[in-house]
């Protein structure tokens, strides 16, 4: 009982701190019933007992002659009255016993166990076979029944159907749908049971600390016994006190704990001072319903099956929570948050990928394949640089891509994941990426065979770059005649231009550093380059006489060489340095 | 002369003698359950907290979502029974019965505590127990059926006097049960 009571309440040496009036009452009253003589653990005792006694019945108490055990059970706290027994009276624990779990649960209004809230109450139903056997309970005032009474009040645990008497009642000033997750909020109330209570059970509205300690078992509970009693800090706000595993600090975010695994790793991390700062949450469960949680100010700290307790703060927490936590693409954390290898970034790696922060690009995630294409050409480190996007869909809904600082990588399930970075990203992104004529990238962006450019290709074409011409795309039957005379090892080079629509409005052509293929609906692909070139674009191109080229420029008898056309051929002689035009 | 009653897409026709309320609570509303312990001081409250008049909370945390509750019983219902009628079995004679239907959310629909459809409306003697009470008192016996009806999840509670009782009083809560209607919501 001792250890259930709020730890500012013990005097100070020398300081005493300024009691309020029930604190007042409380001790005169411990000091009648107990003498002067007595220990001070014997009169805490008594207090926490008077304490008790006040919160049941506080004016009765004070007025009438009684002893505070013949009310700090309450009413109907004999086995005849049919009530069911306090956990923490059988159980040295305010939790559920094993064999039983919690069922439902109601509330007397405005307790003063709760400081004027209302009080909750949370039946621990015995489990199918779980073998609980009707009995009073014949220790202390709380000899209420045990395991005898076959009713259910039915918000929480609703996926369990079966189920035995009610074993035991915990008792909260946390509302038991912050207490069990598995709890609903559907409310019920009995004000009849408001004095109920146990030796075991705090008294007289303790600090929020204390209050929410008792709450979680108290000594027996998650966080085991004090260590360090209640005090303010540390830092400038706020209170704690240390358990033997775990923490309690009050806020102004509220009080929350910390404990057992999740404790170790914050106390490792130097808790408060921490980049994660207070905790803001108690610790939860998981969508998984294994994996414990923590949040703070700043962050989480996840205590993982299977990559054991990790933690996550700041912008990237922040991005992980906006994504969905462990139900996010990502899943739960598998390592903790680190400064990536440049010193510049921070970066958290999860079950499905990664998220990557810096204060330039802010945090996003990358996962998947587009992940280990990004890595395998360096990560963050790389090319690439840091994403500056997290993984989108594009427009056609079939794929998936990351943006990076300097470019992107596109997957597929059919294509996989390739990048394209620099000016030819800049080209792809200017005339649409895969909306383009161009497509999704089916490799990787690679070097060209002449060692001079680089290039991409595409479904529907490439995209070449060199220093001298920059980023040009070349696509469908041009880039067929393109690849027929060689590409950019033949004569006629990289492309100058990216791909243009006559002035027919029907016919493309790109042109090279020497010539220009042309292509039209009815003609197919033809090159032409040199003399031969520049006169059919003086005499009009596509608009002149002879229409499209149906051939590419071919030598012919004499050293000359000629192409053809819909209405026409033009050669060229070069002893003459004359383009003849014949039409027919 | 028999009454009808009805509320929150419940209705019933009351026999001869037989009383009944709908009720639904106060929405608990303003500070949360956090933000006062937020700003709660380090040490006890004062003793006119104690009493509760005005508490944060003191009727609930916001989130607390009040669902319709019926009582029905052949006697006098008293106020302050509590939901599932604590403050009224203690007042039964041998010869009295008490009906509660209990609401729950929308979110309990489907879950297989609730996978029982329909308002149970042909109870036996036998189907009660002396153990099936919230609170055992000698004499009473009771039962407790969690069923689903028109898309909401109810239980359904029972109280009878006394065993000696039970044949006459299971038909008057028969006859009850088979009037009561309940519509969605």
């Amino acid at each position: 009982m001792t250890d259930l009571l709020p730890p500012s309440s013990e005097p100070a040496a020398g300081a005493p701190a300024k009691a309020s009036f029930p604190e007042r009452v409380v001790s005169r009253v411990a000091d009648v019933l107990g003498g002067r003589r007595d220990s001070r653990r014997g009169f805490l005792t008594k207090t926490a007992v008077v304490g008790s006694a006040l919160a049941v019945q506080p004016w009765d108490f004070i007025t009438k002659p009684a002893s505070a055990y013949d009310v700090v059970c309450g009413e109907g706290n004999a086995c005849a009255d049919g009530w069911s027994v306090f956990c923490c009276t059988i159980n040295g624990t305010n939790s559920c016993p094993p064999g039983s779990f919690t069922a439902g649960w109601w509330k007397a209004d405005a307790s003063g166990f709760c400081c004027g809230a209302a009080r909750y109450y949370i039946d621990c139903n015995a489990a199918c076979g779980s073998g609980w056997t009707c009995h009073c309970n014949d220790k202390t005032c709380d000899q209420r029944l045990v395991a005898c009474n076959q009713f259910r009040y039915g918000q929480c645990h609703q996926e369990i159907a079966c189920y035995g008497p009610v074993v035991c009642r915990v008792v909260t000033c946390t509302p038991p749908w912050q207490y069990d997750h598995t709890c609903t909020t559907a409310s019920a109330t009995d004000n009849r049971t408001a004095s109920h209570s146990a030796p075991c059970l705090p008294g007289n509205c303790p600090s929020p600390i204390a209050q929410l300690y008792a709450d979680l078992g108290g000594p027996g509970g998650a966080l085991g016994p004090i260590v360090q009693t209640e005090r303010p800090g540390p830092g400038s706000s706020g209170r704690y006190a240390l358990y033997a595993r775990g923490a309690i600090y009050q806020t102004g975010a509220g009080v929350h704990e910390v404990h057992g695994s999740i404790w170790t790793k914050y106390q490792g991390m130097n808790t408060v001072h921490s980049s994660l700062g207070f905790p803001k949450r108690n610790t939860g469960t998981a969508s998984d319903g294994a994996t414990r949680f923590s949040d703070f100010d700043h962050g989480s700290i996840y205590a993982t099956k299977v990559a054991g307790t990790r933690e996550v703060h700041g912008a990237i927490a922040d991005r992980w929570y906006f994504m969905g936590r462990e139900r996010s693409i990502l899943g739960l954390p598998v390592a903790d948050t680190a400064t990536a290898p440049d010193g510049k970034g921070r970066y958290s790696k999860f079950e499905g990928g990664s998220i990557y922060y810096t204060a330039a690009t802010g945090p996003h995630e990358v996962c998947g394949a587009i992940r280990t294409e990004w890595l395998a050409k360096g990560g963050p480190t790389g090319f690439l640089g840091y994403p500056i996007t997290g993984q989108r869909t594009p427009s056609d809904g079939k794929g998936r891509y990351n943006d990076f600082q300097h470019g992107t990588v596109y997957w597929r399930r059919d294509l996989g994941a390739h990048e394209v970075h620099g000016p030819i990203f800049s080209r792809w992104d200017f005339i649409g990426r895969e909306r383009s004529i161009l497509g999704y990238p089916i490799e990787d962006q690679r070097p060209s065979t002449d060692g001079v450019g680089t290039f991409s290709n595409f479904r529907g074409g490439s995209i070449y770059w060199s220093p001298a011409t920059g980023p040009h795309e070349v696509c469908g039957s041009i880039r067929d005649k393109w690849t027929v005379k060689g590409r950019e090892t033949g004569f006629l080079g990289y492309p100058t231009t990216g791909q243009r629509t006559l002035s027919d409005g029907a016919g493309r052509f790109n042109d090279f550093q020497g010539g220009s293929i042309y292509w039209g609906p009815p003609t197919g692909a033809f090159e032409l380059h040199g003399p031969i070139r520049s006169k059919w674009l003086a005499i009009g191109g596509v608009a002149s006489s002879v229409g499209y080229p149906i051939s590419d420029v071919v030598p012919i008898s004499g050293g000359r060489e000629q192409a053809s056309f819909q209405s026409g051929t033009l050669t060229y002689d070069p002893g003459t340095g004359v383009v003849t035009v014949t039409t027919t | 002369m028999s009454a009808s009653l009805s509320g929150w897409g419940i209705s019933t026709q009351l026999p001869d003698g037989w009383e009944g309320r709908i009720s639904l609570r106060v929405t608990p509303t303003g500070t949360t359950h956090d933000e006062a312990a937020a700003v709660a001081p380090s040490g006890r409250r004062t003793l006119r907290a104690l009493a509760g008049s005005s508490a944060p909370g003191a009727v609930g945390w916001p989130g607390e979502i009040p669902n319709p509750v019926v009582h029905l019983a052949n006697f006098a219902l008293p106020p302050g029974r509590g939901d599932f009628g604590s403050g009224a079995t203690d007042r039964m004679t041998e010869a009295n019965a008490l009906i509660v239907l209990f609401e729950y959310g929308p979110e309990s629909v489907g879950q297989p505590l609730f996978a029982s459809q329909g308002l149970p409306h042909t109870l036996r003697p036998h189907h009660f127990r002396a153990n099936a009470l919230q609170r055992q008192i000698p004499g009473q016996v009771g039962f407790q059926h969690f069923f689903t009806e028109a898309g909401r999840a109810f239980t359904l509670f029972v109280v009878l006097g006394s065993t000696h009782h039970a044949p006459t009083l299971t038909a008057s809560c028969n006859r009850t049960l088979a009037n009561t209607r309940i519509s969605p919501r």
